[in-house]
Formats: C-alpha cells, structure tokens, sequence
C-alpha cells in the first residue's frame, strides 16, 4: 500500500436507512447479535403538552422507583442479575423506555419491566431523594454560566407558557406529590409503540402480547404543539466573580417541511455545525478568543430553533460577539468556494451515514423520527437534497433568515 | 490504591475484569452497597483496570465523606476484598457480571465502524480470532477463580496515594 497518496474520495449519493413499516404499533429491525433492544414509546407521554414538564420528567426518572412488594433496590438487582440495561425518559414528543439485554432473556427482562410500570407506587421516600438531588443539582447549577445563558436564551426564545422556556425553580418540583407521578403514569402512558431490534427468529408480537403489552393499530400522533412566544431581546445576566462569559444567539425558523429547511441545515453546518466551521475556524483557531464555539438547528414539528453558543473571557466578550456577526455578514455578501460548500456537504453525508452504522443504530434514528413527526423519508431526502444546494442558496439564506438585528442575545457572566 | 495487573492476552485478564465489575460495576456492586449506602464511607467509590495490551493495574478509587479517615477507608475496601477472599461469591453474582460484560461486548459489535475496531485491535494483539473467543473466555471464569484473585491480591503490595485538602 502506497501512504504517499490519500485515498480516492467516492462520492456517495443516496442511502438507505432501512425503517421497517408496520400495520400495528410493533416495529422490527432485524440483527442476529444474540442480543436484544426494545424501544417501549409512549407518544402521549411527551412534556409538550404538559402544564408542568417536571411531571412527566420526574415520573419517568422514578418509574422503576418501586412497587408495592419491590424497593428500587431489588428492582435494579434483579435487573442486573439478568446483564439487562434500562434507559428511561420522558423528551419533548414523547416518554420511552429502551430495554437492552440478551436475547435469551427478553422475557424475564420484560416480566420485571412490566410489573414494576404496572404496579409503581413512586414511594414518598425516593420521591424526597429524588427532589434533594434536583435541588443540589441546580445550586450547582446557578454557579455557573453556562447553564444561566441557555435557561435565559430559553426563555427569551419560547416563554415560560412553553415547556422549553421552563427551567428548574423549586415550587414546579413541590407541586409534584405522589398522585400527580400516579396520574402522569395512567393518564399519558397509556398508548403505547414499540421498536424491537434483535434476532430475525424471534417472536416479538407472541412476547409482547404474552406479557400483557397490548398490541393495537398504529394510531395517528397528535400533532398539535405549544408554540414559542418570544420575550425580550438582548439580556445581560449578571454572575460576579466569574471569570468567563457565556454567549447566546437564537432565533426561531421554519420547521422540516419548509422547503428552504435543507439549506437552512447547510447554512448552520457552514456556519458552526461542525468543527471546520467559521465560527470555530476564526474565532476558535484563528483568533484564540474561545474553546469551544458552535451553532445548531433544533426542530419542532411545526418550526425549529436556531442557536449559537459560546464560552469565552469576560474582557473578549464583545469581541467575540462582533466576530460572530461579521462571519454571519460574510456569508451574506461573500459566496462561498466550492472547496469549503463540498467539505461541508461531505462532512454531513459521513455524519448521516455514521447514524445509520448498524441496526441499533437505525433503531435510534427511527425512534427520533417516529416520535418527532418527520416524514418516514426525511433521512433520504435530506441526503439526496443537500448535495445539490448551490453556494448561491447558502448567500440567499442568509440573507432572508439571518438578518443580524433578528438575532435575540444574551450573556451570562460579569460585564 | 492500585495494584499491578497482567496483560491483555493473560487468562487472569477477564477475571480482574470481572471482579472490577463484582466490586462497583453497578448499583447492587459491592463497593456501592457496602462502602456508600451501608457504611457512608465514601460519596463515589470505583474499582476498575486500566485494560492496557502491556500488564496494566487494577484501581480503587473513592472519594471520602467528611470526617471519615483514610485508614478507616482503606480498611474497609480491604474488608471486602478480604471476604471474597475467604467466603468466595455466589454463583449466582458471578453470573450477574458475566450478563452484563457479554451484553456489552455484543453490543460493541453491532456496528460496521465498532466491528472493524474490534478486529483491528484483536489483529493487533497477534490472534484475529480473538475476537470470537472473548466471550467463551468470559463464561469459563469461576467463582474460585475470583477467590484465589483476591487472595493474590492480598498477598501484593498497593500503592496508595491519598489527597488531602491542605
């Protein structure tokens, strides 16, 4: 092998994410691994529609809390006896469970699964532990200011009526008792999906049903959302004493159907999506101004969010706050090179794959996209679509969407 | 307080890997149970190996309560290691670890980019093959050979370093 030249770069242009289709609420995704991954998702049981986010939060963190006749204790030994993991949470479209473990156990791991759902009684006790460890946590976090920049840019970008505006304050988690962990259980978790990644040979809808999870037609997810109310525009939150500033931009977009989101998405990627980015290349590598600088697209279902984020020395904070503005008026005047559009649309097609590498993997991406809405193609389309977006849409876009006085910004840290 | 290990390629590997698991790989471990919710001795507690190719160590690493001494601290991950030495383990928590390192090394490998690692590094090691075996060496391991491990361990030397807030 001749290291003196770099390898051919082969130019990859669709792919195939393998999301299996369904006539009921049970998913497969074939892997002859021995082991296992059940996706247990409730599309009811999201935080969106919540009046209080903690709710739904706090009853999935407790969920395997205990029972009447097994303590947290007994629940996590039995499960570790079998190799089994449990992951639980309760997101913004949706609260799952993903179990993991060998396949030769699916049914004991089930078995305890199920019973402790079933029969969980949130024992006042873990519930305290529980409300203790969030209070510490958020003393600590108040410290610092990176966690006050993104409670604030929240807030300015959704208002506290949207569950994405709401941060930790301590009356949400005390008017949270037992009955209100009870009712989340009863009242959102009660339609359910699944997503089952194992061996080809196994009899999933027999295990299910055998263990009493119902298995019905798929149901249509409801769509509707709270929409953000933005609030103010720039803010400045003091912290003295802190030796470093945290910097936020945000702004609301269109959401995944808008015709110009794909653009949208490669504007971001140029922009700060990636580690060769402007953002990280000027202001990280060039400049030396911060660590760490980068900009992402969060989307909603019907709209997504824009930000920026950074971490930089109290002294340097306008600096770098001018330099984000003026690499955002760089690509509003300047086109792009071919060079820089082709590293950038590469580097997102090889991220794309990589979250398709593997059947666990394919399961993950179907999860997110099954719970957030987006269109079973999205993955595809999105692929196929960004190669073919011109320097010129990249100037467009940020000339239509990126007009620097729209940016809402905030710091957090000493002036 | 770390102790020498072998290396990668000797039959006691897996065992020290799995006593590392026995002592703090869970909630219900050893280490856990004994040292943070029975004695409070410590708010964190792990025993790990450090998994080099070349012979490697096997590390307890805790950090105290207040008002708790280093010897008394000491003494009490000693106790542990002392009652496996002597008592042995249940099959049934031997079991318990070999479940959950089976589980996750399948799981490591149910990917194109985590398979072509794991043969990489088994190439690396002198034998490809490696790579199908791993888990017949795990599932060989008895509970008598966690016992005479920590008999060995007794038998060595730690370094032990200890921080203080001056």
């Amino acid at each position: 092998m001749n290291r003196s030249f770099a390898p051919n770069i082969i130019n990859i242009n669709n792919i195939h994410t393998g999301f299996p289709d369904s006539a009921n609420n049970v998913f497969r995704i074939n892997s002859n691994e021995g082991v296992f991954k059940l996706d247990i998702i409730y599309p009811n049981g999201g935080y969106a529609m919540l009046q209080n986010k903690f709710q739904g939060i706090m009853a999935m963190d407790l969920l395997l809390s205990g029972t009447d006749k097994l303590t947290a204790q007994k629940i996590s030994e039995s499960l570790d006896a079998l190799g089994a993991y449990v992951y639980k949470s309760c997101d913004y479209y949706a609260s799952s469970l993903s179990l993991y473990g060998l396949i030769d156990n699916f049914d004991k791991i089930l078995k305890i699964v199920k019973d402790c759902i079933e029969h969980c009684n949130f024992p006042h006790e873990e519930i305290d532990v529980y409300k203790n460890k969030r209070s510490k946590e958020h003393q600590i976090n108040l410290e610092k200011t990176g966690y006050l920049a993104n409670r604030q840019i929240n807030w300015m970008l959704f208002g506290n009526k949207h569950p994405y505006g709401q941060a930790y304050e301590k009356a949400l988690y005390d008017a949270i008792d037992q009955s209100a962990l009870k009712a989340f259980v009863s009242n959102q978790l009660n339609h359910v999906l699944y997503v089952y990644t194992g061996p080809e040979s196994f009899a999933i809808e027999t295990a299910l049903s055998d263990n009493h999870f119902p298995i019905n037609p798929l149901a249509e997810p409801q769509t509707e959302e709270a929409l953000p109310m933005p609030q103010t525009h720039e803010e400045w939150i003091h912290k003295t004493g802190s030796t470093q500033n945290s910097l936020r931009f945000g702004k609301q977009l269109p959401g995944r159907t808008h015709p110009d989101y794909y653009a949208l998405t490669l504007f971001n990627l140029v922009l700060g999506g990636f580690f060769g980015s402007r953002l990280m290349k000027n202001i990280r590598e060039d400049k030396g101004l911060t660590y760490g600088i980068h900009s992402s697209i969060t989307p909603f279902k019907t709209y997504s969010i824009f930000k920026i984020s950074s971490e930089c020395n109290n002294s340097l904070t306008d600096v770098v706050k001018t330099e984000i503005l003026n690499e955002i008026k760089a690509l509003q005047t300047e086109l792009i090179g071919e060079d820089e559009l082709n590293t950038a649309k590469n580097y997102f097609k090889g991220a794309l794959l990589r979250n398709f590498d593997g059947a666990f993997n394919i399961a993950d991406r179907f999860k997110a996209s099954i719970e957030s809405g987006a269109s079973k193609t999205y993955y595809e389309d999105l692929f196929k679509q960004i190669d073919s977006i011109p320097a010129e849409m990249v100037k467009t876009i940020a000339n239509n969407y990126f007009d620097t006085e729209s940016l809402n910004y905030c710091v957090a840290g000493e002036k | 307080m770390a102790y020498q290990m072998v290396d990668r390629l000797d039959p006691l590997y897996f065992v020290y890997d799995l006593l590392s698991d026995i002592l703090s790989g869970s909630d219900s471990s050893r280490f856990n149970q004994i040292l943070i919710k029975d004695k409070q001795l410590f708010s964190h507690v792990h025993a790990y190996i450090t998994g080099d190719i070349d012979k490697g160590l096997l590390i307890f690493e805790g950090k105290l309560n207040e008002q708790i001494e280093f010897e008394q601290a000491e003494a009490a991950i000693l106790e542990i290691i002392k009652d496996i030495a002597n008592n042995g383990i249940d099959a049934i928590e031997l079991e318990k670890v070999k479940n959950k390192a089976i589980t996750s090394n399948l799981f490591a490998k149910t990917s194109v980019l985590n398979k072509a690692m794991a043969l990489c590094y088994a190439h690396l090691l002198g034998d490809i093959n490696l790579i199908n075996t791993e888990i017949d060496a795990l599932q060989s391991i008895s509970t008598e050979q966690i016992k005479a491990l920590c008999n060995s361990i007794l038998e060595s030397n730690a370094a032990v370093l200890n921080y203080k807030q001056s």
